[in-house]
């Protein structure tokens, strides 16, 4: 079969940021887990239940939940501050 | 000028049936067979267009690929796109990276959400877009191969691979091409985009909007605006949809010619119609307590505070969230299109390539 030159349709995407990650939370003991609530029910029924997994596992956990305004948009910079600052951990719930 | 980098071109087999097999095991396309964006095929798509094929024009989500020209172009190749759409489709990219639009809701949402390119002006004569019978549906170049173009750009482009980055639990028909023409020939009311967007009369214009397929509105009978818009009312007040419960966005109201007359022939002008609708269009408070999506209403405080069961909500925050404009041709059907809801539509004129926010 002959071949031919085409232009590639696939959109070029930046390099994977420098920025490394964190390191990973090995003990959870008296750490604060965040619980951000993307106002689907089922997510939420979902995290809390991890949560509670979480909190009889390692002692002192502590839980508080955080919710975002829509499901359909990036949570608001105010609440992943607050998160950054308070939290450990954080859940997140996607889809339904 | 086009690019000679060796990463933007790649060599592939020639014939369209091996081209097909292997683009569909790399996880490209839509299923359907292609054109292949040759270089001459290329240089005559960016042709219609005063931009520089490399001109970076924004990020699109959710896979943050790199919108240009050019790349836009290889997609309408693609798609089988005429050279002389190519500037309708290069506007309409740009309109659904407006922030506005939000796009990345729009293709990552469990919805079955599509964009809707509506297109309006003299350019739907010029260039032959279906305003008239069955403009929704198949058979005319310009509405199959722009509206698929579209949908090609958000997958190559936007990496929203069904199952993966495009979540929608069951998606629908209409993400595979969605493009109707506006029909001012036989509307009463001034066009769409003068109306909603302020753009002078007989402007070239497209419009997109995040929404669901067309809801058959069928009303053989009614002589009356009253008539006709109760029965459009009766789709419109759905407790399943997404606006009604949840996010109030915009439901676009696609009315036939006749049916529009009918309308307009009571008197109604377009205001008026969405005033009516928005008095009419709404469900009970006990209704909407049984399902749909209760529980998670992001309603403004007057509606949060309404406990009588016997009260009548709407879907929309406002007459303005209704979107008339008249498509289609001979015949007592209109449709109903829902909106995603969060996201709002996006006009802009033709030929506006502009990156920042919404064009005028």
């Amino acid at each position: 079969l002959s071949s031919t030159r085409i232009y590639n349709p696939l959109g070029r995407t930046a390099s994977p940021s420098a920025t490394p990650a964190r390191p990973p939370v090995g003990d959870l003991s008296r750490r604060s887990v965040a619980i951000l609530e993307n106002t689907k029910p089922n997510a939420l029924a979902l995290m809390r239940h991890v949560a509670g997994h979480l909190q009889s596992r390692f002692d002192g956990v502590t839980v508080a939940e955080y919710r975002k305004e829509s499901a359909a948009q990036a949570a608001e910079e105010a609440i992943v501050d607050r998160i950054k600052a308070e939290a450990s951990l954080v859940l997140v719930g996607s889809g339904d | 000028m086009l690019t000679d980098a060796e990463s933007d071109w790649i060599q592939v087999t020639a014939d369209p049936a091996a081209f097909l097999e292997s683009m569909t095991a790399e996880g490209w396309g839509d299923g359907l067979p292609v054109v292949l964006p040759t270089q001459e095929r290329m240089e005559r798509m960016l042709a219609t267009v005063s931009v520089d094929p490399e001109t970076p024009l924004g990020a699109m989500p959710p896979g943050q690929g790199q919108v240009t020209p050019a790349r836009v172009a290889a997609n309408a190749v693609l798609a089988g796109c005429d050279s002389e759409s190519f500037p309708v489709l290069l506007t309409a990219v740009l309109a659904m990276l407006s922030p506005q639009f939000n796009l990345n809701g729009v293709q990552t949402t469990t919805h079955p959400v599509a964009p809707l390119l509506i297109v309006s002006g003299g350019v739907v004569q010029r260039l032959g877009v279906n305003d008239g019978a069955g403009a929704f549906g198949p058979g005319t170049r310009f509405n199959s191969t722009v509206g698929r173009a579209i949908r090609l750009v958000l997958l190559h482009v936007g990496y929203a691979k069904p199952g993966e980055r495009d979540r929608a639990t069951q998606g629908q028909p209409s993400k595979y091409a969605f493009c109707i023409g506006e029909n001012t020939r036989e509307s009463p009311w001034p066009g769409y985009a003068q109306a909603y967007a302020g753009l002078e009369d007989g402007a070239d214009a497209v419009t997109v909007f995040g929404g669901e397929n067309p809801h058959n509105v069928n009303d053989h009978v009614s002589g009356t605006a009253a008539g006709v818009l109760e029965s459009i009312a009766g789709v419109i007040a759905n407790p399943a949809s997404n606006s009604v419960h949840y996010t109030q966005g915009e439901i676009f109201v696609v009315m036939s010619p006749e049916h529009a007359a009918t309308v307009a022939d009571s008197g109604f002008s377009r205001s008026d119609v969405q005033s009516y609708l928005f008095e009419r269009a709404r469900l009970p408070l006990s209704r909407l307590r049984q399902g749909g999506m209760w529980g998670m209403q992001a309603w403004p405080p007057w509606m949060v505070a309404m406990d009588d069961d016997n009260v009548r909500l709407p879907p929309v925050r406002s007459p303005a969230g209704f979107r008339i404009l008249v498509s289609g041709g001979p015949g007592k059907h209109s449709s109903v299109l829902p909106g995603f809801g969060a996201s709002k539509c996006v006009t802009r004129r033709i030929g506006d390539y502009s990156t920042e926010g919404e064009a005028p």
